[in-house]
């Protein structure tokens, strides 16, 4: 499905990715994202770390069924897209949008009185790799009575 | 391994945590949860407020995985788990309910957020996620209370015989063991309110001020009987409006008096003070720190609530056993200047010379007695028949009546007023009028 113009800029935002996965079991995994871009009108290119979330990347590489929410701490606004990925290496130019995303988000949350050294786990990129994702479904998931609220959804 | 009560940093609501299910056909679904809560060594409880999606995953396959972030360290744990079943009801359920009603009512949302119920997970496997940080580069963890000092804190508050020392012990107790903002409530069930005795480390002491059975932390735990805290209120506060902290109002139009309060705390608690099941208060304190108070911080100040609890219960019963030892009334010398004193019978508040002193039952006792002091000149009052007098309408049973006359007496000091009273002895106070009091009803 294609993407809004509100949620393109959302996600490429300085915004908390999280990713949901699976493995062969139904066991679900949670890895975080560290930068995110549109690629195409229905696609998003998600970086983060394969030594910090080697499930994600392992269950990316066998079912590529993903769920990621994409959440602004300063009010809680999130989105969930959900859709079937593939898992590349990484680029030059995903390690300076993973780089520009961890600069830009130490700083919101510096401006939330949260500490650079409080962030830094969460903002890992060693042995990055990219999941590049074709939209399927696309909720809204901020905290209130319209959470899980779909905003679109192509049958498959 | 790593165990449930390791991750204690996790649960103080300080970083979200999140949940990933999958559906039937293997879809995943990713989301933030508001509160997760720890049920026992192998247990969790969440409150699943609106993710409907969640709720139907978890029944098509119980396997999730939670991940939970120390909000000390920032250190992320994945949990393997399974879902068990969800309650409406029931301890688990309350403790849940309480914490959440807290903080909606931090924001001005209370009531919003109403709990349905919650989903219970038993945990299988708790992994760390690996981490830039290594041990020694891991930031500062907040140094756990020492045992020592909670001991001669608790031994100080049972050595004391009166409602007064007790509450004294209690809030230098709070200090030694670093707990720099106290404020002690003591409740009055028959009008649902909590009242405040005692503070410490504030600018105003705020005696007399008066916060609802219900309402934001302090009330939430009087009426769950149970602590609630807040470890990092920008969180509280972003996630609503921001509070306004504003001026204190003109107490003497208002007839409010503020609670005491910092300009910006980060963590705060609310401690019941439980005595036989019965509560007589509650004591709260903050601070500027965020997650000033890790899980062994709670304990300590529950060890010194409860020994408070049962300390200011026996206080009271042993004051209402008391005789005075001279029973003659004595008659000062009425003479001086005379004193103004208000009484409004509708809400018994009492001003003297304008200035507003306090409302219910302590209005109503002070008023009893300046009427009786006028009439027939008599100072020297006893818990024994301020108990027995009917037309104070005390509550029947625990009317902590050493505590209203406690409140009663350190508002007339703070006030400076003209009018004082004085503890003579066990279950006994005395008026110390400077003038001549002339009393008025208004509105009879």
């Amino acid at each position: 499905m294609k993407l809004t113009d509100d949620i393109k800029h959302f996600i490429a935002s300085p915004v908390m990715i999280i990713a949901g996965t699976r493995d062969a079991d139904n066991q679900p995994a949670i890895g975080r994202g560290v930068g995110a871009r549109i690629s195409y009108e229905d696609r998003v290119e998600i970086v983060f770390s394969s030594w910090q979330w080697p499930e994600t990347a392992a269950n990316i590489t066998s079912n590529g069924q993903v769920a990621i929410t994409f959440a602004r701490p300063a009010d809680y606004v999130s989105y969930q897209l959900k859709g079937d990925a593939t898992l590349r290496a990484a680029e030059p130019e995903d390690l300076a949008l993973a780089e520009r995303y961890c600069t830009a988000t130490t700083a919101m949350f510096a401006h939330l009185g949260v500490e650079p050294d409080l962030v830094r786990p969460w903002l890992e990129y060693r042995d990055a790799v990219v999941a590049n994702v074709i939209v399927r479904e696309l909720y809204v998931q901020t905290p209130g009575p319209k959470a899980g609220t779909t905003i679109g959804a192509e049958t498959r | 391994m790593i165990r449930l009560c390791d991750l204690d940093d996790c649960f103080e609501g300080v970083i979200p945590s999140i949940i990933a299910t999958t559906a039937a056909d293997g879809t995943p679904n990713i989301s933030y949860l508001s509160h997760v809560v720890m049920v026992d060594d192998s247990h969790i409880a969440i409150s699943n407020q609106f993710f409907a999606k969640t709720a139907a995953n978890i029944r098509a396959n119980p396997r999730v995985t939670l991940q939970l972030v120390s909000g000390r360290t920032s250190a992320q744990y994945q949990l393997v788990a399974i879902w068990v079943g969800s309650e409406d009801h029931g301890p688990f359920f309350t403790r849940v309910e309480g914490q959440l009603n807290a903080s909606s009512a931090q924001v001005g949302m209370a009531g919003i957020m109403r709990l349905r119920a919650i989903d219970i997970f038993r945990i299988e496997k708790i992994m760390a996620v690996p981490s830039p940080f290594t041990q020694e580069n891991t930031p500062g963890d907040a140094l756990a209370p020492d045992l020592q000092a909670v001991g001669r804190a608790a031994r100080a508050i049972a050595s004391e015989g009166d409602t007064e020392s007790v509450i004294g012990a209690l809030l230098s107790g709070c200090r030694a063991l670093g707990f720099n903002h106290a404020i002690l409530l003591l409740a009055d069930p028959a009008r649902g309110q909590l009242a405040t005795v005692a503070s410490n480390g504030y600018d105003r002491s705020g005696v007399g001020s008066e916060v609802a059975f219900g309402e934001g932390l302090i009330g939430t735990a009087a009426v769950s009987g149970l602590s609630v805290k807040v470890s990092d209120m920008s969180r509280v506060r972003r996630l609503g409006a921001a509070i306004g902290a504003g001026a204190p109002a003109d107490e003497n139009r208002t007839r409010t008096i503020a609670l005491p309060s910092l300009p910006d705390p980060m963590s705060q608690i609310a401690v019941p003070l439980l005595a036989h099941g019965s509560l007589q208060g509650v004591l709260f304190v903050e601070s500027r720190s965020r997650l000033a108070f890790g899980r062994n911080h709670d304990q300590a100040l529950e060890i010194l609530a409860s020994a408070a609890a049962l300390a200011l219960a026996l206080s009271e019963n042993l004051a209402s056993q008391a005789r005075p030892a001279v029973s003659l009334p004595v008659s000062s010398p009425i003479e001086g200047r005379a004193i103004r004193i208000l009484h409004h019978p509708f809400d018994d508040s009492v001003f003297i010379d304008n200035i507003y002193v306090i409302k219910g039952v302590a209005g109503r006792l002070l008023a009893h007695m300046l009427e009786i002091y006028v009439r027939e000149g008599r100072c020297e009052f006893t818990n024994r028949e301020i108990r027995a007098t009917e037309s104070l309408r005390l509550p029947e049973f625990k009317d902590n009546l050493e505590t209203r006359l406690l409140l009663l007496r350190r508002r007339m000091e703070e006030r400076n007023l003209p009018i004082r009273l004085l503890h003579t002895g066990r279950g006994q106070i005395k008026l110390a009028v400077d003038g001549i009091p002339e009393i008025n009803r208004k509105g009879e």
